[in-house]
């Protein structure tokens, strides 16, 4: 009887039987990608080995493909369907009382996240920055960085005004293996893009800014965000897609294509419109 | 397994070969479609630098990569969610072709109803039935996965298996007619 049920259920099994040819090449891809990267200190390569080691590589599969991007799609944020209600396009600072407690809760999520042996990502919790906070309505956002590899990861986190409470705590990684690139005069760096799939979509990006640039403006779809810039960098959330909506695609090269167009206000407060990023040399 | 590049790359490559399309499908079950292929790669890449770790036999090698998807899954997950099960997805589509257009009207009805109670299942529930079902795991591979010992999982198996026909008898038809559906099919 539970042979016959097994058979049945069976043919309502969700995966796909055989790999499509472009499967197989993306696996392929990724294979290469894996190996190209150390497997930790003790397995390093012989000084002879030919491989020529490149100088920003990603972390994360999903986002190696790119070289300066990381694009990565997140399985499970999001608290329900009115739970973004609150955002707001235009950031307000994070008071020092819930600074606090978001921090407190994010980098207990942080050590979590990058101290478990089965995370892609493994980075010393302890060397992180804050780059910078910001708040949209009830949710804080706050950018954690290391320079140098030139990783970030952005953590948002429900948390009222002048509440102690915090929770539906988000996170993801993205960046590359080589130290962080500075942004050249009057232009940006299009960082890492993450986009939550939850009961209702929210994505994060983050970059750095060259000198003299005081504004970013993202618009994403229907959606304009004012990003916060602090000290050389930006970063923005808001509540729906980063990328266009189409047929299942992966993360990284061939993935996913970005919706989203910068503007750029100067110091001088003039704008530059739908400003190209700089690529890394 | 205790190997030196280039030989440990080359041991990498080989259960790569071996076990990628297991482990997609593995994550194909358990996540959006558009996610799984990310996720497989870092599992992958979780495996490439736990290699020395990798069991030497076939099956529990399989049984050690899907509980490192399992993690990359979880680990995506928030708070107390990060120590539960997850579901596992069943196909969203009609009767297959050697159904359709048959006057046996029954054992479609019998599909979805399977489909349905399937549904209703808990994602503990769903996860036991799955690694047995569809991974086709010994008790013991699928213990690892779990986490937990093989005499527990077991345990959770059966009343997963009953949990099913409950749900399936529930949304009208007997467990039986599966039966016919599949001798038929």
């Amino acid at each position: 009887m539970n042979a016959r049920t097994d058979a049945a259920l069976r043919s309502l099994d969700a995966a796909s039987p055989t790999l499509t040819s472009a499967e197989l090449e993306r696996a392929s891809a990724a294979l290469d990608r894996i190996v190209a990267m150390s497997p930790g200190p003790e397995h390093r390569a012989a000084p002879t080995s030919p491989r020529r080691p490149s100088r920003r590589r990603v972390l994360i599969p999903a986002a190696a493909a790119t070289v300066a991007l990381g694009w990565l799609l997140v399985p499970g944020l999001g608290g329900g369907g009115t739970a973004y209600a609150s955002w707001s396009a235009t950031p307000a600072a994070v008071s020092t009382r819930d600074l606090e407690a978001v921090k407190e809760a994010c980098q207990d999520r942080l050590r979590s996240y990058v101290d478990d042996d089965s995370s892609p990502v493994h980075l010393d919790a302890g060397g992180a920055t804050l780059a910078l906070a910001e708040r949209r309505g009830d949710y804080v956002a706050l950018l954690y960085r290391w320079d140098n590899p030139d990783m970030s990861i952005p953590c948002l986190a429900r948390n009222p005004v002048g509440s102690t409470d915090v929770d539906d705590i988000g996170m993801a990684a993205g960046g590359s293996s080589g130290p962080a690139l500075k942004a050249p005069a009057m232009g940006y760096t299009q960082g890492a893009i993450a986009q939550f799939a939850g009961s209702q979509t929210a994505s994060v990006t983050d970059g750095a800014v060259g000198d003299g640039v005081v504004g970013v403006t993202i618009h994403a779809g229907s959606l304009t965000v004012e990003a916060t810039v602090h000290n050389g960098r930006y970063a923005a959330w808001w509540p729906g897609p980063a990328f266009v909506k189409g047929p299942a695609q992966p993360s990284g090269e061939g993935g996913p294509q970005p919706i989203l167009t910068y503007d750029l206000t100067l110091d001088d407060g003039t704008t530059i419109p739908n400003a190209q990023p700089a690529r890394p040399s | 397994m205790n190997t030196l590049t280039p030989e440990r790359e080359a041991c990498f490559r080989a259960l790569y070969a071996d076990t990628y399309g297991d482990v997609l499908r593995f994550v194909q079950r358990r996540v959006h479609p558009s996610h799984a292929e990310d996720v497989a790669a870092d599992a992958f890449l979780v495996a490439w630098r736990r290699l020395d770790d990798a069991p030497r036999r076939s099956g529990d090698r399989r049984a050690w990569l899907f509980g490192i998807a399992r993690n990359c899954l979880l680990n995506t997950r928030r708070g107390q969610e990060r120590q539960s099960a997850l579901a596992v997805r069943i196909a969203e589509s009609a009767p297959p072709s050697s159904l359709a257009g048959t006057p046996d009207s029954d054992l479609v009805t019998a599909r979805l109803d399977l489909a349905s109670g399937w549904r209703r299942l808990s994602e503990s529930d769903q996860e036991a039935l799955a690694l047995s079902v569809f991974e086709e795991l010994t008790s013991p591979q699928a213990a690892q996965v779990l986490g937990i010992t093989a005499a527990a999982y077991r345990l959770r198996l059966m009343r997963a298996r009953r949990a099913l026909r409950r749900e399936v008898e529930v949304a009208g038809s007997p467990l039986s007619v599966h039966v016919q559906m599949e001798t038929q099919s």
